[in-house]
């Protein structure tokens, strides 16, 4: 009885610890991305992974959205902050400062992947 | 009397069985807890807004090691830290499987292979192992 106690609880280890490494493994990828901000107000976004990535969305301040770029393997993105805009269409201006930026964006093999840039 | 016998430890106690339980999964709890601490809070919902950049590997690596690490320890503690007939395989099992897991991610399962990953996973599975006390593998030949 107490051998098979210790079987049952072994095996409910090991269930446990394939659906842990099951959740995490379907996480996001984090990207290999430089941010910088130009003295023209642009973002240049350099996508230094090996493979492409598709169906960026970029979230700016978490309110001011970009979406629907592509940035090839080793390509930079040049995007104009000017054309992040909010839900009610208003545009990011210049005098706001950029706080932080999210990269959310598909990869091959069906994985998605995930970048926060913050500034202070 | 009982008391007397519990002080000489000749006598289990319920403290004393508590105590001794806490001692033993202490170890690989604190690794669960930290690997998960790291993972939920670090990686993910405070990277953005924190701005604290711990190195990639501690973010990345340091999770699948810690729970590796308490994977092995938890299962050699659960099998009273003997290696035994019974138990050799599930031990055993429990770190091939964890590796196999990270090496599967090449090809049919979901999620990314890192060789750094797969360092640290072998390196703290094989700190695990470190609380075995006793190998019994011989058998009785009578």
């Amino acid at each position: 009885m107490k051998s098979f106690v210790k079987h049952l609880g072994a095996s409910i280890a090991v269930v446990l610890f394939l659906m842990m490494a099951w959740a995490t493994s379907v996480a996001p990828t984090q990207l290999n991305i430089t941010i910088e901000i130009t003295d023209a107000n642009q973002f240049s976004i350099a996508n230094s992974d090996e493979f492409d990535y598709s169906n960026v969305n970029l979230t700016l301040n978490n309110d001011y959205l970009a979406s629907g770029l592509e940035i090839a393997a080793g390509d930079t993105l040049m995007i104009d902050i000017s054309e992040f805009s909010d839900a009610d269409g208003n545009r990011f201006t210049t005098d706001k400062k950029p706080l932080s930026l999210n990269i959310t964006c598909d990869l091959p093999n069906d994985e998605f992947g995930d970048y926060t840039q913050t500034w202070q | 009397m009982v008391k007397l016998l519990a002080k000489l430890a000749i006598v289990p106690t319920i403290e004393g069985l508590l105590y001794r339980t806490l001692k033993l999964i202490f170890f690989p709890a604190v690794a669960l807890l930290l690997g998960t601490l790291i993972y939920l809070v670090f990686r993910y919902e405070a990277l953005g807004a924190s701005g604290i950049a711990l190195p990639h590997w501690v973010l990345y690596s340091l999770p699948d090691g810690l729970w590796m690490y308490a994977f092995v320890a938890g299962m050699v503690v659960l099998w009273n830290r003997k290696v035994t007939f019974a138990s050799v395989g599930w031990i055993v099992g429990a770190y091939l499987l964890g590796l196999l897991y990270e090496m599967a991610q090449q090809s049919f399962v979901p999620g990314t292979y890192d060789g750094t990953d797969m360092l640290v996973m072998a390196l703290m599975g094989a700190m695990g192992f470190l609380h075995i006390k006793q190998i019994e593998l011989t058998t009785n030949h009578t």
